[in-house]
């Protein structure tokens, strides 16, 4: 209450009777989120515009209708404007004013925006009171050019073992998550951000997720694990459910993007995840299509590459002049049946520095993260990996490409001879190896152990089923007895000399207290 | 061609010419011929509303919330109205709702200086 009274003797203080030129419009047609203006010549694309509803009506009912109605010039014809609405369509009237703001559609943001649910105007959705913003930034911005950029050579780690070892995903970068509905897609995003709570605060990035066209539900169990698992606190959630109108579903992952270019632009490091852009489609389709702009292919608009070639351009890692900064994206695809090769689908996969691959036969085999490693891609490649995974990943690289071409082989040969045998047992061991429970991410450097450890040969000999049991085993004797390996591989990102005598030192006599896991 | 493009059209040709009665006579012998006549009355509505918005936004219109605020304010809009070189004939109308000052709707602009909107951008800021 005093917060209020002191706001309206500061407004008391500083008020006089405001004179506004307004350049105005009315409207003619309204129907299905669009509505058709007269007017407005000055009107410029990508336009706020507001629907003036106090016009007759007294001060008291203007006050008890607060919301203001905003529209999005996205037409711009001869003699009327199209815009659509962006909120309740019922609210607007034929014969109803329409006033420019002058200003391009933007978003309010600050520090505080972080550990809040937004949508994408940046209204609160999370009710836990309004934020103090420090920049108005726009929604649609050029991408930063070439000589702005620099070379992505920082590792983002997901914490999921298959991903930092072989796939790895550097800070900048756009990686693709692609799969059929079911494949864990959301998961790997998620589990990437919970991840971040292992880097140290200054190196951590702040994380948003774009929620497009989602089911509430599964939003609210979203931001409830990432509450549970303490990442909530440097995340953002921009959500736009189902239920919310097809333009806001279009604008949601641009205002994540100019979420995390405030950041980026501050020096810092942000991580972006678009779950998916395959609804993103699916609504500037519908949207396109209310518009009367000419359908193509499958009744996309003919912009749809630009579409998501313009957002995932904004994704990048900037210059040192300009601050070093990163914005990394992670774009969720859903395909069906597999096809990977359908429109969207192929589009993004052009657009994007590499994609995931999940399959819906290796979810249900158990294996999960359900990664095709043969198929999956990281264009950036080892430059985003510390010096110590890189060490360690080509083996299991190479140990894996041979299980695939053999596991093909074995269902076909009858005898096989011994070496071929054992390189089927070693596949086995290391898929069972990457094999993760949901949110149980490991930080790099008991990623570094693990597969270090089975290079060495600390599963030769182990049951499949007792790997993951000989992995936990040994993280739990590293840090009741040898510590100082996690931390000095933590720090140094390198494996040393030192470190990798004792680590080999360490097998043999594991094998022997643990005798049990092996027979 | 859609009725819409043909109020356009039919607005068009009214403007540049302003013969009506020619104009409607061969608007409705085309309908005619193309066995479109279902769209003579929505196309007249059109051309009506369209010709009724052009002269509204024509017409300067001041709102008051009080009669008494007519002589009160003239000063101000004549001035306005001769900065921007328009004529100093307007049409006034009294809405209560307002609360006072007044409101200036000339063309496609609106000159909006009633104690409404203040009061409403004060809450609007207050309640943020």
């Amino acid at each position: 209450m005093s917060t209020i009274i002191e706001k309206i003797k500061k407004e008391l203080e500083s008020l006089a009777s405001t004179t506004t030129l307004e350049e105005t419009g009315t409207v003619v047609a309204v129907g299905d989120g669009v509505a058709e203006i007269d007017g407005l010549q000055n009107a410029r694309m990508m336009e706020m515009i507001i629907f003036d509803n106090t016009e007759g009506k007294t001060l008291a009912e203007s006050i008890d209708d607060t919301s203001v109605l905003y529209g999005l010039v996205l037409n711009l014809e001869e003699e009327s404007v199209k815009a659509v609405v962006l909120g309740d369509t019922s609210r607007v009237r034929e014969g109803m004013l329409v006033k420019r703001t002058g200003k391009l559609l933007s978003i309010p943001v600050g520090d505080n925006i972080v550990g809040r649910v937004v949508n994408p105007l940046g209204e609160i959705l999370d009710g836990k009171g309004a934020y103090t913003h420090t920049r108005e930034m726009a929604i649609e911005r050029v991408a930063y050019g070439v000589m702005e950029r620099s070379a992505v050579n920082e590792p983002i780690h997901t914490g999921i073992k298959a991903i930092d070892a072989m796939i790895p995903i550097g800070r900048g970068q756009r990686e693709l998550i692609i799969g059929d509905r079911g494949t864990g897609k959301t998961m790997v995003a998620i589990d990437t951000i919970i991840n971040q709570k292992y880097e140290p605060e200054e190196k951590r990035p702040i994380c948003i997720y774009v929620a497009i066209g989602q089911k509430e539900s599964k939003t609210a169990r979203i931001m409830q694990e990432l509450e549970d698992n303490g990442a909530f606190a440097y995340t953002v959630i921009v959500s736009t459910s189902a239920a919310d109108p097809a333009p806001l579903q279009f604008l949601a992952p641009f205002a994540g993007a100019a979420i995390g270019e405030y950041f980026m632009e501050k020096g810092q490091d942000a991580l972006i995840v678009y779950d998916d852009l395959s609804k993103h489609a699916v609504a500037y389709r519908q949207m396109s299509l209310l518009l009367r702009r000419p359908p193509g292919r499958e009744a996309y608009p003919g912009d749809i590459f630009y579409l998501h070639s313009r957002l995932l351009e904004r994704s990048a890692k900037l210059s040192d002049e300009l601050g070093g900064g990163s914005l990394t994206a992670l774009p969720i695809i859903e395909t069906q049946e597999g096809d990977v090769s359908a429109y969207i689908p192929t589009n993004v996969i052009s657009i994007t520095d590499g994609q995931i691959f999940l399959e819906t036969d290796l979810f249900n085999k158990g294996i999960r993260p359900a990664l095709n490693v043969g198929i999956s891609v990281s264009r950036v490649g080892s430059s985003a990996q510390t010096k110590a995974m890189k060490k360690v990943a080509g083996k299991i690289r190479l140990e894996l490409a041979q299980f695939r071409e053999l596991e093909a082989f074995m269902q076909f040969a009858g005898d096989l001879d011994e070496d071929t045998k054992k390189r089927i047992e070693s596949g086995r061991r290391y898929t069972e190896l990457l094999k993760q429970n949901q949110h149980a991410t490991l930080p790099f450097y008991k990623q570094v152990v693990s597969i270090f450890s089975a290079n060495e040969g600390i599963l030769n000999g182990a049951p499949v089923e007792n790997v993951r049991a000989i992995e936990q085993a040994l993280f739990d004797l590293i840090e009741r007895e040898k510590t100082h390996i996690f931390k000095l591989i933590e720090t140094e990102r390198a494996i040393n000399d030192t470190v990798l005598a004792e680590l080999t030192a360490l097998i043999p006599d594991f094998k022997k207290t643990h005798a049990h896991l092996y027979t | 061609m859609r009725t819409r493009d043909y109020i356009y059209a039919v607005s068009d040709i009214l403007r540049k010419k302003g013969d009506v009665e020619n104009t409607l006579a061969t608007l409705r012998q085309m309908l005619q011929s193309r066995g479109l006549m279902k769209l003579y009355p929505a196309i007249l509505r059109g051309v009506l509303q369209k010709q009724e918005r052009t002269v509204s936004h024509e017409e300067t219109q001041v709102i008051f919330a009080r009669s008494d605020d007519t002589e009160k304010f003239t000063d101000e809009i004549v001035s306005y109205l001769a900065a921007r070189n328009l004529p100093h004939i307007y049409t006034y109308s009294i809405d209560p709702t307002i609360v006072g000052g007044y409101i200036m709707k000339t063309k496609n602009e609106r000159i909006n200086k009633s104690y409404k909107q203040t009061l409403l951008h004060t809450y609007r800021t207050i309640i943020k």
